[in-house]
């Protein structure tokens, strides 16, 4: 089971971090995997693991212990691949083979075996003992061959392959940043300040902090820094499985430690409440809050595909502020989409329906709307330039004072690996295109506070 | 029944169009409020297909002219639907000789009982014989009228708006998605 599932066995209140690090020595000790080792040590059963991870993925789970292989299903998978990756295949129909396996959030393994037999792979999730039961069966191969450093290790398992580096900069004095690596190897930083830090800038961000604190009440200059190097170090990006049960362990102590929590306690206010504000100008992006591109309004032409490197520039250390509501108005959205139609009709939809609207073309923009303003829902097209609605969703998921805006991916079709993808990127939904003005208000309406 | 509507400048400001910067709440009727709810609808789906033309574009460019006919169809059949009687007889194959002075290649194109076909054109792009650039700007100029087509469809569509704001806001939006439209299909190299 990969790092991550044990972090959100353990965000979900399934087990517990302790567990969690107990139940990795004993499945390192005794060979196992660490769902059989939190079965064998009494903290959950496997059924309780299936059915959590069939809910969690909307994967199907099986009983494979009361079913036998077709043959044509086992001659499909080679061996190594079933004994390597931790599958059982179970049944072929047609375009489709079904294959068990206990981790179904393992979106890459799930496209190679597609590759490999040309086939629709059409998973269900089944638990550890029987999996290693079934591979006995058939292979003749001790379960116990299970090679679970392959997990993380194979590659850029799952979303980890979007290749998103999530971790925030120590450089905190330079306020809200999003840094992430986009699927060219280019860094960037939105938005990065080209003052570069130094004294003018934490003096003014000292002031800004003042300001807030006059009118939000104490205690929030200080608690953001701590809480950002600690974050700093905690992050799926991180690779290293030397010690994955203390990281666990260091991961959860961590979360308590987020800055959002921390506002919280020290507040007594919602973390999403205005801590500062500032004001983007500069290259891109000239409008304070619609970020299409001026020229185009709402439309007439699409956003500049090509011009990644222009992140906005920030004057002034920007925290978030949550859009102040006036009468009338029941909250506000983030579209973001690169077709300017599909911008201008969410617009009037959602407009029509009571709620103020940005709209941004791509990631870039949409973090730079962001960082001006934290919406209270962000609809997020799947195809998006520079970095696709995956990545976006999964830096504003991993981030602690945009974590927990719902977000709402927007797809044209939505098969099961997609419907993974989503979950594993941390969003709260999808809906697909078509789509009329109620499935938009539906979804604010369900999922916005 | 009553509804509210405000109209978004390019600036994503609320704007009236009868008194500038100040959103007055007009009367709509049911009619408008119906066609509004399909045109959205309609739009979203337009959008869809104008994906799958980007994708196809590079793969398969001849795709891209199934699926301009099917934008087109799928409008005329929206027409008929909400404007019923409404809508003149005959629009079709009128919008078709009106772009076709335009776009002479057009006249490839039928159309049969209020429908375009674009068989003949898909047919003619696998037997070609001409050379590369004529073959390019001939179907560039089909794709092109059939958009222009498309545009008197949706121009008429919108002039059943008669609350001055919100038929400002549908000429806009109709355009929008007019222009991100001939942009993706200039984008088509037929080859």
């Amino acid at each position: 089971m990969r790092k991550h599932l044990a972090k959100l066995l353990v965000r979900e209140g399934l087990v517990s971090a302790e567990q969690i690090r107990e139940s990795t020595e004993y499945g390192e000790g005794s060979g196992i995997g660490l769902g059989e080792s939190l079965a064998a040590l009494g903290y959950v059963t496997e059924q309780q693991l299936v059915e959590f991870l069939s809910g969690e993925f909307g994967v199907p789970s099986m009983d494979i212990d009361a079913c036998e292989t077709d043959e044509s299903a086992l001659g499909l998978i080679p061996r190594e691949t079933a004994l390597e990756k931790f599958l059982v295949p179970v049944s072929v129909e047609g375009p489709d083979l079904t294959i068990a396996v206990s981790d179904p959030s393992n979106i890459l393994m799930l496209d190679d075996l597609g590759f490999i037999t040309g086939k629709n792979i059409k998973p269900v999730v089944a638990s550890e003992r029987s999996i290693r039961t079934k591979l006995t069966e058939y292979y003749g191969e001790s379960g116990a061959a299970r090679a679970q450093p392959d997990e993380e290790g194979s590659g850029e398992a799952g979303t980890e392959a979007l290749d998103v580096n999530t971790e925030f900069q120590k450089k905190n004095e330079e306020g809200f940043v999003f840094d992430f690596t986009d699927g060219n190897g280019r860094r960037h930083d939105i938005p990065a300040s080209e003052s570069g830090g130094g004294p003018d800038l934490i003096e003014t961000d000292i002031d800004t902090s003042v300001n807030a604190a006059e009118e939000s009440g104490p205690g929030i200059e200080g608690t953001a820094p701590q809480a950002w190097n600690g974050i700093e170090t905690y992050g799926e990006s991180e690779d290293d499985d030397r010690d994955r049960a203390s990281a666990l362990h260091r991961d959860t102590e961590l979360r308590a430690g987020d800055p959002a929590i921390q506002l919280n306690e020290v507040d007594g206010e919602n973390a999403r409440e205005p801590v500062s504000s500032g004001r983007i100008t500069g290259t891109a992006f000239e409008t304070p809050h619609e970020f299409d591109s001026p020229s185009n309004g709402d439309g007439y032409s699409t956003p500049d595909v090509e011009s990644p490197g222009t992140a906005p520039v920030i004057n002034a250390p920007v925290s978030p502020g949550r859009n102040e509501k006036t009468d009338g108005e029941r909250g506000s959205v983030l579209i973001v989409d690169f077709s300017p139609t599909v911008r201008k009709i969410m617009r009037i939809s959602l407009e029509r329906a009571g709620y103020k609207v940005v709209s941004a073309g791509d990631g870039m923009q949409a973090l730079a709307s962001i960082n001006e303003s934290i919406p209270d829902l962000i609809f997020v097209d799947l195809k998006l330039p520079h970095m696709d609605g995956y990545q976006l969703c999964k830096v504003i998921k991993s981030h602690g004072l945009t974590k927990e805006i719902p977000v709402v991916v927007l797809s044209g079709k939505v098969g099961v690996l997609d419907k993974m993808k989503i979950k594993m990127a941390g969003a709260s939904d999808f809906i697909t295109k078509p789509f009329g003005p109620d499935a938009l208000v539906g979804a604010l309406e369900k999922y916005a506070k | 029944m009553v509804r509210k509507f405000f109209v978004v400048d390019r600036e994503g400001d609320n704007k009236d169009y009868g008194q500038a910067f100040e959103p007055v709440p007009g009367q709509v009727s049911e009619d408008e409020v119906g066609l509004e709810t399909g045109l959205l609808l309609l739009l979203s789906e337009l959008a869809l297909l104008m994906e799958e033309l980007r994708e196809v574009k590079d793969k398969e460019p001849v795709g891209s002219l199934q699926i301009l006919s099917d934008t087109v169809n799928k409008v005329a059949g929206f027409a008929e639907e909400s404007l019923g009687g409404a809508l003149r007889e005959g629009f079709l194959p009128e919008a078709l000789l009106d772009a076709s002075g335009s776009f002479s290649h057009l006249k490839l194109l039928h159309a049969d009982r209020n429908r375009l076909s674009a068989r003949t054109a898909i047919n003619l792009y696998g037997g070609w014989t001409g050379d590369a650039d004529g073959k390019n700007q001939a179907f560039q100029q089909i794709s092109l009228g059939m958009v222009r087509v498309l545009e008197s469809y949706l121009i008429y569509i919108a002039e059943f708006f008669t609350t001055p704001c919100l038929a400002q806001e549908w000429k806009e939006t109709l355009e929008i998605y007019i222009n991100e439209l001939s942009e993706s299909v200039r984008s088509v190299v037929y080859r």
